[in-house]
């Protein structure tokens, strides 16, 4: 208890880039690595804004960290599971890249897990918009390609 | 949100994906399609998938459908369990058509690919051409050699350089030939360790296990007149390992060597009395330590068992079973649990006879390479 308290009154502001301020506990704060060494650097009395991070993806990020943290090793799988379910995958990837932003080791390596799952079947098009990437390939040279590799087309998702 | 996930993430995702994935996202873009088919992502892969062992196994499997000429070979995957997305059953093309009067030996099943050799068919038969395989992703490479008569074949996984090595010996002519996956060229090793040993014959089975190819060699009038000789694939050297006095009595074609539960094994056939076969089951249980041979179990065989073999992906041993060729049954697999309690059967539903399988590993093993089957 006593060291909750003190936790509460060392409690670490941060500044969202959509202007939320959050409040959170040293031992939350620390498991972002990212604000650990911005603690550092600054005076842990100012607040920190993170201008590549939204409220949304915050709060999710905290969830985790409060969650994981609260219950034994079989309640914190079922706890992951629950908590990667609950997001779509647009969610995911814009988590994902806040999570790869403040480095939150866990979600680092539990992230990619739960993506890599969810497109595992998804086609060649949901992915390059997914991922963001510019199809640079000639008609001709995607057509020779594809050819090559039909049989890997086989169970595609529909998108 | 229009920010794209940064790169390493990327990476990090796409070494978590599939073989078959993977292949697809080959045409995602120019970037991505060298990525995947770089050497150094190829080898990352490998290493996740094999520091990650998955819970179901693959087998791979070819069959022969009678003809009036010759038998003709067919192959497919086969899977006990789900997600395999094909049905449990997955057909396969032959690397390539091989020349008339030839066939196919499979050498050794390793990470995703296969090392097979072109024996033609005969007395006195002839070894060509080896082919490195990868039916996964549709891709070999076929390793151009004299047609002479190899006296021992093996096939190894160099961890080090994440390379694969095909060695070869052959007594006429007198040498040591080694090649390597990533240089893509043979080289003729130092045979004096092998002359010093005399002339050996070799098994016709070898296993792959701790970096040595493994064979078991016998050599007449010496003794013990058997013993292992390993080839390892990093150092390139080889060493001789003892057998136990049971195993060195036992005649030459009775002996296989092979891997089962990540133990060196010996299996020990009794000599064959009409479906009604047993065989002892020798294991090393501390690697390299001679004393640690240790007979396991006597399997007896219910009817009609043509293969026993141990998959690496899980603690159990796989009877292949096939009923009477001439009836031309189904072939079926029993596993094996503790190795003497029959625990399951799982149909594989195969029409076909002379059926043989193999522990398989989907691997993306020879992508870089340009050779394709076609």
């Amino acid at each position: 208890m006593a060291e909750k308290a003190s936790e509460s009154s060392n409690s670490i502001s941060l500044n969202t880039v959509d202007g939320k301020i959050f409040k959170v506990s040293p031992t939350i704060a620390n498991q972002m690595q990212t604000i650990q060494s911005l603690i550092k650097a600054y005076d842990s009395s100012r607040v920190i804004s993170l201008p590549h991070v939204n409220a949304f993806h915050l709060s999710k990020i905290i969830e985790y960290l409060e969650g994981k943290s609260a219950t034994t090793v079989s309640a914190v799988k079922e706890f992951e599971a629950q908590f990667m379910k609950d997001l779509s995958l647009k969610q995911l990837k814009g988590l994902l890249i806040a999570v790869g932003y403040l480095k939150v080791n866990e979600l680092l390596e539990l992230m990619p897990k739960t993506v890599a799952k969810l497109i595992e079947n998804k086609s060649v098009e949901f992915l390059r918009k997914f991922f963001g990437i510019v199809n640079d390939f000639t008609p001709s040279e995607e057509a020779k390609i594809r050819e090559e590799i039909a049989w890997a087309f086989d169970g595609v998702d529909e998108d | 949100m229009s920010e794209n996930v940064p790169e390493a993430l990327v990476v990090q995702i796409l070494l978590l994906l599939p073989h078959r994935t993977l292949v697809r996202l080959c045409s995602v873009s120019k970037a991505w399609n060298s990525l995947i088919t770089s050497h150094s992502f190829i080898s990352s892969h490998l290493q996740r998938s094999l520091s990650n062992p998955t819970p179901h196994s693959l087998l791979f499997i070819r069959y022969s459908i009678y003809t009036t000429n010759k038998p003709l070979w067919h192959y497919a995957f086969w899977s006990s369990t789900d997600p395999f997305p094909f049905n449990r059953f997955l057909k396969l093309e032959p690397p390539y058509q091989i020349p008339h009067r030839c066939s196919f030996c499979f050498v050794q099943s390793l990470h995703g690919i296969f090392c097979l050799v072109e024996k033609s068919l005969g007395f006195d038969a002839i070894d060509n051409d080896i082919t490195l395989w990868n039916p996964s992703i549709w891709r070999y490479i076929r390793l151009k050699v004299p047609s002479v008569k190899h006296d021992a074949l093996g096939f190894g996984f160099d961890s080090k350089n994440n390379d694969f090595k095909v060695i070869i010996r052959s007594f006429n002519p007198d040498e040591v030939k080694l090649y390597s996956l990533n240089e893509g060229t043979w080289k003729v090793l130092d045979v004096s360790y092998l002359q010093g040993l005399g002339l050996l014959k070799f098994s016709n089975t070898r296993c792959f296990l701790n970096g040595s190819v493994h064979w078991i060699t016998y050599k007449a009038n010496t003794c013990p007149n058997k013993n292992i000789l390993m080839f390892n694939v990093e150092e390139e050297r080889f060493k001789n390992m003892e057998l136990p006095p049971e195993l060195v009595k036992a005649k030459l074609s009775n002996l296989h060597v092979s891997v089962i539960e990540g133990y060196l094994t010996v299996l020990k056939y009794h000599d064959i009395h009409d479906w009604d076969d047993e065989c002892d089951i020798w294991m090393m249980k501390e690697y390299g330590v001679t004393e640690s041979w240790t007979k396991n179990v006597t399997i007896k065989f219910p009817k009609g068992v043509s293969q026993l073999f141990g998959p690496s992906t899980s603690a159990k041993v796989l009877l292949l079973l096939q009923e009477n060729a001439a009836e031309r049954k189904d072939g079926d697999f029993i596993s094996l649990d503790s190795f003497n309690q029959i625990q399951e059967m799982m149909e594989v539903g195969i029409q076909g006879y002379k059926i043989s399988a193999w522990d398989y590993r989907q691997s993306l093993v020879l992508l870089d390479k340009e050779k394709q089957v076609k």
